[in-house]
């Protein structure tokens, strides 16, 4: 899955982008879904702006920050959204899409380790991947609904850095919060 | 481990903000205990000032938002942190207050504002704003401005003061949702009670419940739904010391079908507020929010007729309106827990300690009555005596 997208429909556009990993693996994207990285859109602009748009699907768009299986499911994920070049399905057709984009998510999410979702939201960030973004972000935020400190630490892989009266203190502060919290 | 601690400082300020303006106030109280970096992001008063407006809807009204920036409250956090927690009554609470160690004599109904939001099927429908108490300071606002006498403000709060205790964020007239005057039906059978909630055994309400007759077939009992899907929020402002408190408790204590309006049903919020024993006897006082409203069937929401506050002791009481801000004063600095089980195990104490209170006041009065009824016949029965010797 890693070096060649899956095409098994013909799509409206049949160009085709290379992105180049931190670890120099390559990728082969549909533009439509390429585009939807407004980091690589703007690099694509850039470019045929000096005129190197004769060269087309043999551009490699390098992107040193991102990992290839993190791209690998920020590619799928765009992949799942409503494509903006896309012929206009009737009403049962969307209804189905929503419904195996929703399945996909909930796929998605549940194999998802902590770590896992950082780099996805880092990455997200720099391809500046919105619709990934938020959702990515949405599913962390219901992730730490709710929890307590030890395991918002725990998730975010952080230390307590604190000296023990400053913890004190701002446990005093937000003491409000912390009755009905999952200890999890 | 090491990889995961690069994440957090690769995450930008933006992304954090993004993230937790997704939670709620506790999930952010938690992150800033965890560690120095969240601790800034929860620093960020806009930040707090989306989540208040997240919860409480009303606080995104221009009303609110004046109001709240100019009150020493210091900030949305703040805000956040005395409007999220219930009124906790619990046992061997002392009834003194406890966070602020002077309480103010006289408290004015100009310094208070309500900020309201009810909630149906987990979204706002409804949010107001009531900047003081408008009967309490302006008679022309109240209801009935057809005894338009000129009362100065001296004989408008003397006045007030004097009333039970009301501060009426809603009122519609009855006759725009009634219509069924001639579908009465009489309440048969008190016992077939329509009451849902933690007051059910509560029967002093003066309305009867209804009975099942045939045409109650035609009308879909909404009580239950009523008690699963509504919550509201009344948070009380002070805006010269800058805090606040939610006096309702989230959930609905009462849910009843009124009579002898089909549709209509009488929902119960409140705290219960501990005072000192020279404000009101036996030291507790009932704050209640009642919310009257309609329910037709085919509409999605409640239609609202009355939301208002009234308040009353254990005997079930009114309480004047001068001791009812004396009461309000209190509730702003009474114990709160955001743990609403234990806010729902202090309202069952309130109503126990009630039941028992009503029971050994009404054995009393059988004592004191057979009593004067045994010395009466007594008496009766000596002067018969004497009377028919002679």
């Amino acid at each position: 899955m890693s070096n060649t997208s899956e095409n098994p429909k013909p799509s409206s556009s049949s160009a085709k982008m290379t992105l180049k990993t931190s670890d120099n693996e390559l990728f082969e994207v549909e533009e439509a879904v390429a585009m939807k990285f407004c980091t690589v859109k703007q690099y694509f602009e850039d470019e045929k702006d000096s005129d190197v748009a004769a060269r087309g699907s043999t551009t490699v768009i390098p992107l040193p920050n991102v990992h290839s299986a993190v791209l690998a499911t920020l590619i799928s994920y765009g992949k799942k959204l409503p494509q903006s070049n896309a012929v206009a399905d009737n009403h049962e057709e969307e209804e189905t899409k929503k419904k195996e984009r929703k399945k996909y998510e909930q796929g998605l999410l549940k194999n998802l380790m902590p770590g896992e979702l950082l780099d996805l939201i880092s990455a997200a960030n720099y391809l500046d991947f919105k619709e990934g973004l938020e959702f990515f972000n949405q599913a962390l935020a219901d992730h730490i609904q709710n929890k307590s400190v030890e395991y918002v630490r725990k998730f975010f892989g952080i230390k307590n850095d604190y000296e023990p009266h400053e913890e004190e203190k701002y446990r005093e502060e937000y003491a409000w919060a912390f009755e009905g919290v999952d200890e999890d | 481990m090491e990889h995961h601690m690069c994440h957090l400082k690769e995450l930008s300020r933006d992304i954090l903000a993004d993230i937790f303006v997704r939670t709620d106030g506790s999930t952010l109280a938690s992150a800033a205990c965890a560690c120095c970096e969240l601790h800034d992001v929860a620093r960020d008063q806009s930040l707090w000032r989306q989540l208040c407006q997240a919860t409480w809807p009303s606080t995104a009204l221009e009303e609110a938002q004046h109001v709240i920036s100019s009150s020493p409250i210091g900030g949305f956090d703040k805000f956040y942190a005395y409007s999220y927690p219930l009124i906790l009554h619990a046992k061997g609470t002392k009834p003194m207050p406890f966070k602020c160690p002077e309480l103010k004599t006289h408290v004015s109904p100009s310094e208070l504002a309500s900020l309201v939001d009810v909630y149906y099927r987990k979204e706002c429908v409804l949010s107001k704003v009531l900047d003081g108490i408008p009967e309490a300071m302006n008679f022309s606002h109240a209801k009935d401005s057809e005894y338009n006498w000129n009362m100065n403000s001296n004989d408008c709060w003397r006045w007030y003061s004097n009333c039970p205790f009301k501060l009426e964020l809603l009122s519609l007239d009855y006759d725009k949702f009634t219509g069924f005057y001639n579908e009465l039906s009489y309440a048969n059978n008190e016992n077939d009670n329509h009451c849902h909630g933690l007051d059910a055994n509560d029967e002093g309400r003066g309305f009867p419940s209804t009975s099942g007759v045939d045409d109650e077939n035609l009308r879909h009992d909404y009580s239950m739904e009523l008690m699963e899907s509504l919550r509201l929020s009344w948070v009380l402002l002070d805006k010269k010391n800058g805090r606040s408190v939610n006096l309702s408790s989230w959930k609905p204590l009462l849910v009843q079908k009124t009579w002898p309006f089909h549709g209509v049903y009488l929902i119960h919020f409140g705290s219960i507020v501990a005072v000192e024993e020279s404000l009101l006897p036996h030291k507790l006082s009932k704050c209640i929010i009642i919310v009257r409203c309609k329910m037709t069937e085919g509409e999605g929401c409640p239609k609202w007729m009355e939301i208002s506050m009234q308040m009353e002791d254990l005997t079930g009481a009114s309480v004047s309106g001068s001791k009812g801000l004396m009461v309000l004063n209190h509730a702003l600095n009474c114990l709160q827990s955001s743990n609403h089980l234990e806010v729902e195990q202090g309202f069952h104490q309130y109503e126990k300690k009630r039941r028992e209170m009503m029971k050994k006041k009404q054995f009393r009065e059988t004592l004191i009555d057979s009593f004067c009824v045994t010395i009466e016949i007594t008496v009766l029965v000596v002067f018969c005596y004497y009377f028919f010797s002679f």
